[in-house]
């Protein structure tokens, strides 16, 4: 009885038209934000390397002390 | 400006009826200030006529204006000035810097106050080797430090043996315990100075009669006592202003207390300037940073009783010395000084501005037990101060 069984084509391996605006829609999504987020790295500078060691603060190195007069209570 | 706008009634008038009406009396308009102003210096910086020494200085001042803290009360707002957070557990300023740099000469203690100990100053999580010492009466210096006059140097020799043995002993059953070795620490260096020259640092009455009379008041003496414990080595001084109220409320201007704060203000002229002119004449006010904080400012409007409540949305520290760029105002506030409206400083701005004075890192992590705090949380110092 071989030709009961049919073969055809079934939803799992054939991609309906529904479907595949479906499974489109994440990716053209992504393809856009990749694009969009590709402009802002171009803006930013190349050379950020998130491991660099940091750039040296303010230092004005001529205070070795310090007098804190605290005025509580609050002033105006 | 307050005084453009005096008697002006305010955009965010309450909606107040009934009992209330009647006991509020001027919360509806802007209340300008009693005292006149001129324009001084080189900046240019309008100055009242309360301060006529401070008048003659301005220009070696930094004003800050535009600092904010997240709280309306006393505590909280002290706590983030001094620490950097509104909770308690952070080390202050003063600690910092003394776990940082700590003492610039062996035998004086790196951090000392001059006021009343209380819980809003401290070591915090750096533990109490880097707490103060503290002191309440300029003249006989830290209670703790001097050996009371009845005891000779005999009877001193054997109680300091009789301590050594139970400290010792004490020390080696809680071996290993940080806090009683942050502790064993702490006394070992105050016994160091009780011997040392730094209790010299104490006696006022060596300075000249024309100097202490410069500075002025109670205040005034303290300001002096701290140019000399900076002169001996000390890297941290802090001073607290009221002491005791002489106008009822200290600065917390509520009420009755608006009335006198012109004696707070004199006070203040006289002994600040006094510290500037001083500090220069001993070639310390480059070495020396000098910071008058508060931890909130006061509003427009007067309260029910012709004083004046708090306001933490804006305010002004003062800065001056340490090597800083003066002269200069930093921020500028909306008409009515309500909130800053160009370059606002946040608390870790104005802590990192200290920190970086004295070149300290205000990046730099410090260790709560095994976790990293960041001496300041994102604080990036005002670059124009720097030159």
């Amino acid at each position: 009885m071989t030709h009961d069984i049919e073969i055809r084509p079934t939803e799992d391996s054939f991609t309906s038209r529904r479907d595949f605006l479906r499974r489109s829609y994440n990716g053209i999504g992504g393809m856009a934000l990749a694009n969009l987020l590709a402009d802002d790295l171009a803006a930013a500078p190349s050379t950020v390397n998130p491991l660099a060691a940091r750039q040296p603060h303010l230092l004005a190195r001529k205070a070795k002390h310090c007098i804190f007069l605290f005025m509580q209570g609050g002033v105006s | 400006m307050l005084n453009e706008l005096h008697g002006k009634p305010l955009n965010r008038t309450p909606d107040i009826s009934g009992e209330l009406q009647g006991r509020l009396t001027f919360p509806h308009v802007c209340i300008g200030s009693p005292f006149a102003f001129q324009q001084h210096g080189e900046s240019g910086r309008y100055v009242s006529e309360l301060f006529p020494h401070l008048a003659g200085h301005v220009d070696d001042l930094a004003f800050i204006h535009g600092v904010k803290t997240d709280n309306q009360n006393h505590g909280p707002s002290t706590l983030h000035v001094t620490t950097g957070s509104q909770f308690p557990g952070h080390p202050s300023v003063g600690s910092v810097v003394s776990q940082q740099l700590g003492p610039r000469d062996e035998g004086v203690p790196p951090y000392v106050v001059m006021g009343y100990p209380n819980s809003l100053r401290g070591p915090g999580f750096l533990g109490s080797k880097y707490t103060y010492i503290y002191l309440t009466d300029t003249e006989s210096g830290p209670n703790g430090l001097r050996r009371p006059p009845n005891v000779d140097d005999a009877r001193w020799r054997r109680r300091v043996q009789l301590l050594d043995t139970l400290r010792q002993g004490y020390l080696a059953r809680n071996h290993g315990d940080h806090r009683v070795e942050n502790y064993n620490a702490t006394i070992t260096e105050g016994f160091g100075m009780t011997d040392g020259d730094f209790m010299q640092a104490f006696t006022l009455d060596h300075e000249p009669d024309d100097v202490r009379e410069r500075y002025g008041d109670e205040f005034g003496q303290r300001c002096l006592l701290a140019r000399r414990l900076v002169a001996s080595g000390v890297r941290f001084v802090e001073v607290a202003f009221n002491l005791n109220f002489v106008n009822g409320t200290g600065w917390d201007t509520h009420r009755h207390g608006q009335k006198d704060q012109y004696k707070l203000i004199q006070s203040l002229d006289q002994s600040v300037s006094a510290l500037i002119e001083d500090l220069e004449r001993n070639n310390l006010l480059e070495t020396t940073l000098v910071v008058l904080a508060t931890e909130f400012g006061r509003p427009a409007k007067f309260d029910g009783e012709g004083g004046r409540g708090h306001q933490s949305s804006a305010f002004t520290n003062v800065l001056f010395g340490g090597g800083l760029k003066t002269g200069q105002v930093v921020g500028v506030t909306d008409e009515l000084s309500e909130k800053p409206v160009e370059d606002p400083v946040s608390v870790p701005d104005w802590l990192a501005t200290i920190y970086s004075t004295l070149g300290i890192n205000p990046a730099h992590e410090l260790f709560a037990g095994q976790r990293p705090v960041p001496i300041t949380d994102h604080g990036k110092p005002i670059a124009k101060l720097f030159s």
